[in-house]
């Protein structure tokens, strides 16, 4: 009989929750908030104005922050999942590599996501007590943006790491050349960096600020729909390379 | 019977450095044991059974099937690793249930799974709740000889499986692989201490610089292995104690205590039953031993032949 997917699937979201929600783990997410707030209170005591808050949002935190954090979350998952504590018990159970990678992944997001909404939250409370003008209206945007993004930037976090034990370094090489480079071209090609998409949805909020940069065209939905499929591409991708690796575990003679 | 594991002049290599060189051997249902010194090639074979790595040449095996990659190979196997590293938050409840699982079994039947393995094993329940990173080396090599057992594997793969076992640790552990071959499951163990090896397995593979030696391995046929060491050398608490004991379980030809006090030197008059259960007679007789010194067994003088002048 073959086992039942469903339960491959739960059994191993449970692993990676436990594991994951640990007290040094909640330890680091509330140092992180603070280092946010701080960074908040300063830009907002530097003389900006209530209305510069959401723009100063979507350049820092959505462009910047949270995809580096979710990338480098994603990417250490996976590496940690490859250390022998890990491989060598839960890649033995029989499940088919890429479908393993895909759960993984999937068990990822859940607390990635979860990581990340104390922070849009916080930014929200912040926005609120400052009464940022249409901070409700941009609220599902701003939801929709980091949700989409979380899932698109873990998953690349996961296709370097499955591709080099240097995926931090190869990570950066992109994001210089991709997310800071070619994202700010005006031309069609600036659409294949995630950030550009991520702004895309965020359209309505900063557009006051990228006087400098190309302002975002397109269709919120379309951008959506794009970093959704960025998400599914690089975690196939990540499967595929996977299905062909050898493990060398804690020590190869 | 059919073997479970064929291999026929399997290599592998890692780029210029020779892990497997031409090795050829079959495993059968039963203890098997593997040894030869580090870096003979133990744990790249373990790996290539596992279907971690591709072998470089050569054809291997498992259950009729090439293992790389193979999700049915892997699931009918088990392996427990040398390494002491463990998942960080877990508990060795949490741990086995959700390995249960990721086998494929319903939470309940995994949860129920999970405990019937840790009890097999004797892993305390005022222990099972408690991180695996905080229990104690021989508490976590039992945790891990458990998830071995979730599954009903039919080929299990054990990796220095006694290391951090005190004498009654390496006890109940040898009985469960006892029991493990007696169900009709294959069981392959490497060990680096040899007198536990020599009385649990009946069949060896000796590897030794990625090859498996053939004069070696014929020195370890059951045939030579019948020679069991002659003399055994003790450190004990109280050595006039343990020898009456092993006198009048009529164990000894002579004995000799000294020169220092707590020194026990005995000769045996019938080596083949203390070495079949020496855990379990040692425990009987209640000495606090600190020392076991065997004159040389087969294992030993296979493992280092003489040098040649």
């Amino acid at each position: 009989m073959k086992p039942s997917r469903w339960n491959i699937a739960r059994g191993l979201a449970g692993l990676v929750i436990r594991r994951h929600f640990s007290r040094g783990h909640f330890l680091a997410l509330g140092l992180m908030l603070a280092v946010l707030a701080l960074i908040l209170a300063a830009f907002l005591r530097a003389g900006n104005g209530a209305e510069q808050f959401l723009a100063f949002n979507v350049e820092f935190y959505f462009a910047f922050l949270m995809p580096l954090l979710a990338f480098i979350g994603g990417g250490g998952a996976w590496r940690d999942e490859l250390k022998p504590e890990a491989a060598d018990y839960f890649l033995l159970r029989g499940v088919p590599r890429g479908l393993y990678l895909a759960f993984r992944y999937g068990a990822h997001l859940l607390c990635a996501e979860a990581d990340f909404a104390p922070a849009l939250a916080l930014l929200a409370l912040i926005g609120a007590s400052r009464h940022v003008p249409g901070l409700a209206a941009a609220l599902p945007a701003m939801i929709a943006a980091q949700a989409l993004a979380v899932a698109a930037f873990s998953a690349f976090g996961f296709l370097c790491a499955a591709i080099t034990s240097r995926w931090v370094v190869l990570g950066l090489v992109y994001g210089v050349v991709i997310e800071f480079g070619v994202s700010h071209v005006p031309l069609t090609i600036s659409r294949i960096a995630m950030s550009r998409q991520v702004r895309t949805i965020l359209q309505g909020l900063a557009t006051r600020t990228w006087s400098n940069t190309a302002t975002p065209n397109g269709h919120p939905a379309a951008a959506a729909l794009a970093l959704a499929l960025f998400a599914a591409g690089f975690t196939a991708a990540a499967s595929l390379l996977f299905r062909r690796q050898e493990l060398a575990g804690e020590k190869s003679e | 019977m059919n073997p479970v594991v064929q291999a026929e002049n399997l290599s592998r290599f890692y780029g210029l450095m020779l892990g497997l060189n031409n090795v050829s051997f079959e495993l059968r249902p039963g203890l098997t044991g593997i040894v030869g010194p580090n870096g003979a090639g133990k744990t790249t074979l373990f790996r290539l059974l596992l279907g971690q790595i591709r072998s470089s040449s050569g054809r291997l095996r498992v259950f009729g099937a090439e293992p790389w990659n193979n999700p049915a190979v892997a699931a009918r196997l088990a392996y427990c690793p040398e390494g002491e590293a463990v998942p960080a938050g877990l508990s060795a409840q949490t741990w086995l249930s959700g390995l249960a699982m990721l086998s494929g079994q319903e939470p309940a039947a995994a949860r129920a799974r999970a405990q019937a393995c840790l009890d097999r094993v004797k892993l305390e329940a005022a222990h099972r709740r408690k991180p695996l990173t905080s229990l104690s080396k021989g508490m976590r090599q039992r945790a891990k000889l458990a998830q071995c057992l979730l599954h009903e594997p039919e080929l299990l793969i054990f990796d220095e499986p006694m290391n951090g076992l005190d004498p009654m640790g390496r006890d109940d552990f040898a009985n469960v692989l006892r029991e493990l071959a007696g169900e009709g499951r294959t069981v392959l163990v490497s060990s680096h201490i040899l007198q536990d090896l020599e009385a649990l397995c009946s069949d060896f593979i000796l590897l030794r610089g990625g090859r498996i030696p053939r004069s070696l391995n014929e020195a370890l046929s059951p045939q030579a292995r019948k020679s069991w060491p002659a003399a055994t050398a003790f450190r004990c608490a109280d050595p006039g104690r343990l020898a009456r004991f092993l006198g009048d379980e009529n164990l000894l030809s002579g004995w000799d205590l000294g020169p220092e006090a707590d020194a026990l030197q005995v000769r045996w008059a019938n080596p083949e039953r203390f070495f079949a259960d020496s855990h379990g007679i040692l425990l009987r007789s209640g000495a606090s031993i600190r020392e076991i010194r065997h004159a040389e067994s087969a294992l030993q003088k296979a493992l280092e032949p003489p040098l040649r002048p």
